[in-house]
């Protein structure tokens, strides 16, 4: 996947129209050739040169205020900050001599001079720059014996803290707020020593991406209450996957401990989220092991789990050919879209009578950096027209007819969005008082609650923490999810079930995994050949595509 | 080089500032004044007046030194934006108090220099950042400013010429750091006034992003007379790579404390000794801190030496902003230290990780030793502090927080030594009965017991 280099300039900027000439310099004595307006901390990487730092963000404009990447340079008799310094036309550059790893040695011990010994508490602990820097760079005591200076502990808003003698004043957060969220809440007060991260009264920490500032924060500094003391990071299972809560589809990885989800944090990709994610997102996982999850099989006494996909195929097959009906969802995978349609084709279920269930549409939020939330706030909108056909999400009224006039007498629903089914918008109340005359009704639930007819067969659905599969986000990006936690025991995937009943209908030869019903499917996306090795963990571009 | 005598030397810069009129238009305008911004607006376009400037060989005089006509040669000649002159007359270094009497006593002399100046760089737009502390200087200024704008000497048509020039003041609100060029940009700015990562440089990219030049109160304060008597005349006052009339600040154990303008180069024993007034009290001299608290100390061995840029750096210290500090045999070093190391701590602007951290840890330190509570090892823990310091911060704060306690450490090591050895060595003396605290230096060990015994005699 083609990345454009990040550079020194303000996210945002332009790139040229043509292929800049490539400069050439010297690092540590060997000669490369980079492009112009890299800093020397990007230039370092490229040739696997680590250059330690704190305050430097690559989503960021560089502040050189931590002093940690100094590094000897031609044109300069003092060392100079290689984040704020472009590459240039012969400039040599030593990241390793004798006076930058004293200048290293000495930034971090003066930064440590006043920073408290709370690693055995911080929740930074484990994927803390300060340790790992002092680890790699400093020393293993300090020389203070007067007491430190000490700041105070105090939520600035969104339920995130600043714990102040933890801050080494970077400034990350500061320019996060006022250059990608453009709200800029966050300020340093005081002056000196006794410099702290605040907000003005009234104004508190309030933008929807304000939890990046938690991920961003090198140190403990900035915490945030739904992850205080919940988790040590190296317990941790991380799993790289895509969020859910609207149609962007942020790169995320989830990281759970005891299979349960203790926080998602954003992944870098530049075509899609950048190096954030918001916090409605962040947050949009309660639901997987909550009290209203939907965990047991009402297939009746005779009816079980193990092959359930045989029961609903004998079931389905009742009621006379063409008269079956669905209800996609589009929190559904691709897989688990294709599979069901080629149910819905073996049945001979007539195409008005499929139809599919959103989210309600909500605010879309642009910020500064460009940054957006969507208002499409389902996951798989485009998957799933690409499809089940482009109408699908118009349909509710129309199959609600055909049950009322006993056209259709099966129907077959997957619900695996987080609410209750049929229960809170009008298109699908409406499908309620229809529901008793159909002969057989297939429900794959995410949430319990909603009001079926006693005869209903009921199925748990997987959350999107369970699902391997893939989704298409709102600019036509396919992009992969993982499963991150496991299925509570005897609950089998859509995916699973859904071939089991296919194969058990005739239309399906053998169980294959996710990324085998992908490579069915790939075509129609027009991806022919792509399989999920070339999919990756930054996605690739659907035929027809729209790339921002 | 025929050395001008200090003793008969003629003053350029205060040579009015004793008048009870010589902040008034009418007395500045009686006296020649605004002829030299008249010549460099009708004699000389701004490339021209750039190397008059530079062949004059000014160079700054809010402590750095770099050559002025130098700087101002780095402002673009083409450029869509506009470009501002800016004067710093946030004089905040401990010991300085010269271009104070510049801007309560001639301020017509400082205006007439920003005219001649924002000419040469294609400036229209002036701003004076003054410290907050300075009222009276701010009124005085705001009432000659008024009286310019009155007569012709600002605004659209300055001296009847088609050049437009305007000056606004604005106040500091009392942080040193606001004297930092790129600090004072920014608070400038109405932002908080931290320094910026240069290069870019001012010149380049200063105040609103646009080049910027920044200038001394007394650097700007020279140009008329440059403007006027010519480059040759200046070039005679001192040492030709650095000369003119200088202010110099005399604070400290001298009997005649005060601002002189001598010539550059004038010995430091001739001004301490002579202008002066010498060490008072008949005490002797200990040190002298020559250029305010940022230069280096020099004992008073060391103190035969020209005050100019280039023989004082020679000596390992610098002219800086002239703030000469003396002290006599009496000074406790160790408080000395510690009081320059509390201003520096508390003006830290806490940007960067060595300065913020490490001038609060060398106030400490030396806070304890100075308690009595000092280790041995705390001497070379405080000269590798300074090590770690210098040169790795975003301005020189850091630096000349470093400078003075390194260099007084080294030069004094002995007397700290003792302090560390006999633990406490200092008390605050007590409160003179019926009189407040005079406190001009802290009184060292062996003062002190004729002090008790003195008191204990009822005195």
């Amino acid at each position: 996947m083609a990345t454009s280099p990040p550079s020194a300039s303000p996210p945002g900027a332009a790139a040229p129209a043509q292929a800049p000439k490539l400069i050439k310099m010297k690092i540590d004595g060997k000669e490369i050739e980079i492009a112009p307006g890299t800093n020397l901390i990007e230039a370092a990487r490229r040739e696997g040169i680590q250059v330690p730092y704190f305050c430097y963000h690559p989503g960021l404009t560089p502040a050189g205020n931590c002093r940690m990447c100094l590094v000897e340079a031609s044109n300069s008799k003092k060392p100079i900050t290689a984040c704020t310094t472009p590459v240039a036309e012969g400039l040599e550059v030593f990241t390793s001599t004798e006076n930058v790893k004293k200048a290293r040695e000495g930034v971090l011990e003066l930064m440590l001079l006043n920073h408290p010994l709370d690693c055995p508490i911080c929740d930074k602990s484990g994927e803390c720059m300060l340790q790992d820097n002092t680890f790699d760079h400093g020393k293993d005591r300090s020389r203070m014996v007067e007491p430190k200076v000490l700041k105070p502990t105090k939520e600035v808003g969104n339920d995130i803290y600043i714990w102040g003698n933890r801050c080494i004043v970077c400034t990350r957060c500061v320019r996060f707020c006022e250059e990608i969220a453009g709200t800029g809440e966050l300020c340093v007060v005081e002056r000196g020593d006794h410099s702290t991260i605040d907000v003005m009264p009234e104004y508190p920490l309030q933008n929807s991406l304000s939890g990046n500032v938690v991920d961003i924060c090198p140190v403990g500094a900035l915490i945030s209450k739904e992850f205080l003391y919940q988790a040590r990071v190296w317990y941790q299972k991380k799993t790289e996957s895509i969020c859910t809560a609207c149609a962007r589809g942020c790169n995320i990885e989830v990281q759970t401990l005891h299979n349960k989800i203790k926080r998602l944090v954003p992944r870098h990709n530049p075509e899609v989220n950048s190096y954030w994610m918001c916090d409605h997102g962040r947050h949009d996982h309660e639901y997987v092991l909550g009290e209203r999850r939907s965990l047991r099989y009402r297939i009746g006494a005779s009816g079980s789990p193990a092959r359930v996909g045989k029961l609903l195929a004998s079931e389905l097959q009742k009621a006379p050919a063409g008269t079956v009906g669905g209800i996609a969802s589009a929190f559904m995978t691709n897989e688990e879209a294709f599979l069901f349609r080629r149910v819905l084709e073996t049945l001979g279920a007539p195409r008005e009578a499929w139809a599919a269930l959103a989210r309600p549409a909500g605010k879309e939020e642009v910020f500064r950096s460009g940054f957006r939330i969507s208002a499409d706030k389902s996951p798989n909108r485009r998957g799933i027209e690409r499809i089940l056909g482009a109408g699908v999400f118009d349909g509710l009224e129309r199959l609600r007819a055909g049950i009322e006039s006993g056209a259709i007498r099966s129907l077959i629903v997957v619900s695996d969005r987080p609410h209750v089914l049929f229960g809170d918008l009008p298109g699908e109340k409406a499908l309620l008082s229809v529901l008793d005359r159909l002969e057989v009704l297939v429900v794959f639930e995410l949430e319990l609650g909603a009001a079926l007819p006693g005869k209903a067969l009921v199925l748990p659905s997987t959350a999107f923490s369970e699902k391997d599969g893939t989704m298409v986000n709102e600019d036509g990006r396919i992009q992969r999810l993982r499963p991150a936690t496991e299925l509570p025991r005897g609950i089998r995937t859509e995916t699973e079930i859904l071939q089991e009943l296919l194969s058990t209908l005739g239309g399906w030869d053998r169980m294959v995994s996710a990324g085998g019903v992908f490579r069915e499917l790939a075509p129609e996306l027009g991806l022919e050949g792509v399989t999920y090795r070339e999919i990756g963990n930054q996605g690739v571009p659907m035929n027809g595509a729209v790339t921002r | 080089m025929p050395a001008v005598d200090y003793k008969t030397f003629e003053k350029v810069l205060l040579a009015h500032a004793d008048h009870p009129d010589s902040a008034s238009i009418d007395y500045y305008i009686g006296h020649g004044g605004y002829e030299g911004a008249r010549k460099a607006l009708t004699e000389h376009d701004p490339a021209g007046l750039i190397d008059l400037v530079k062949a004059s060989n000014l160079r700054g005089r809010g402590g750095a030194g770099f050559p002025c006509g130098l700087k101002w040669s780095f402002v673009p000649k083409v450029t869509s934006k506009p470009k501002y002159l800016v004067v710093n007359a946030d004089e905040s270094e401990p010991g300085t108090f010269k271009d104070r009497i510049i801007l309560e006593r001639d301020p017509h002399q400082l205006i007439e220099g920003i005219i001649i100046a924002a000419h040469a760089i294609g400036s229209n737009t002036a701003y004076c950042y003054i410290r907050g502390e300075f009222v009276k200087g701010y009124r005085v200024m705001e009432k000659a400013i008024a009286e310019a704008y009155a007569r012709g000497m600002l605004g659209d048509k300055v001296l009847g010429t088609d050049f437009r020039l305007d000056l606004t003041m604005h106040r500091g609100a009392g942080a040193y750091i606001c004297g930092e060029e790129t600090g004072l940009l920014s608070s400038l700015e109405g932002k908080r006034g931290l320094p910026k990562i240069k290069p870019p440089f001012p010149a380049v990219e200063g105040l609103f992003r646009c080049p910027t030049v920044v200038n001394n109160v007394e650097t700007l304060a020279n140009l008329p007379h440059i403007l006027v008597r010519g480059t040759d005349w200046f070039r005679s006052i001192g040492p030709e790579k650095g000369p003119g009339p200088k202010l110099l600040c005399v604070s400290g154990h001298v009997e005649k404390p005060g601002t002189f303008e001598v010539p550059m180069g004038i010995n430091l024993l001739d001004l301490v000794n002579d202008l002066a007034g010498g060490i008072w009290k008949g005490r002797k001299l200990k040190a002298i801190i020559p250029g305010g608290s940022s230069a280096k100390v020099l004992t008073a061995a060391e103190c035969d030496v020209g005050m100019d840029f280039d023989s004082l750096a020679a000596k390992g210290t610098m002219l800086g902003s002239g703030g000469v500090i003396v002290m006599d045999e009496t000074t406790d070093m160790v408080d000395a230290l510690y009081n320059i190391l509390r201003f520096y701590h508390h003006e830290s602007c806490g940007q960067c990780t060595p300065c913020r951290e490490g001038t609060g840890w060398l106030e400490k330190i030396v806070g304890r030793i100075r308690d009595g509570r000092g280790r041995m090892e705390d001497l070379d823990l405080c000269l590798e502090i300074c090590d770690m310091m210098v040169g790795k911060t975003i301005c020189v704060l850091s630096d000349a927080a470093a400078f003075p306690c390194e260099s007084i450490i080294r030069k004094f090591r002995p007397e700290f030594e003792e302090r560390i050895r006999k633990g406490s060595g200092f008390t605050r003396p007590e409160p003179r009965p019926g009189g407040p605290l005079v406190q001009i230096g802290a009184i060292s060990a062996h003062n002190q017991e004729k002090l008790a015994e003195a008191s204990a005699h009822g005195h």
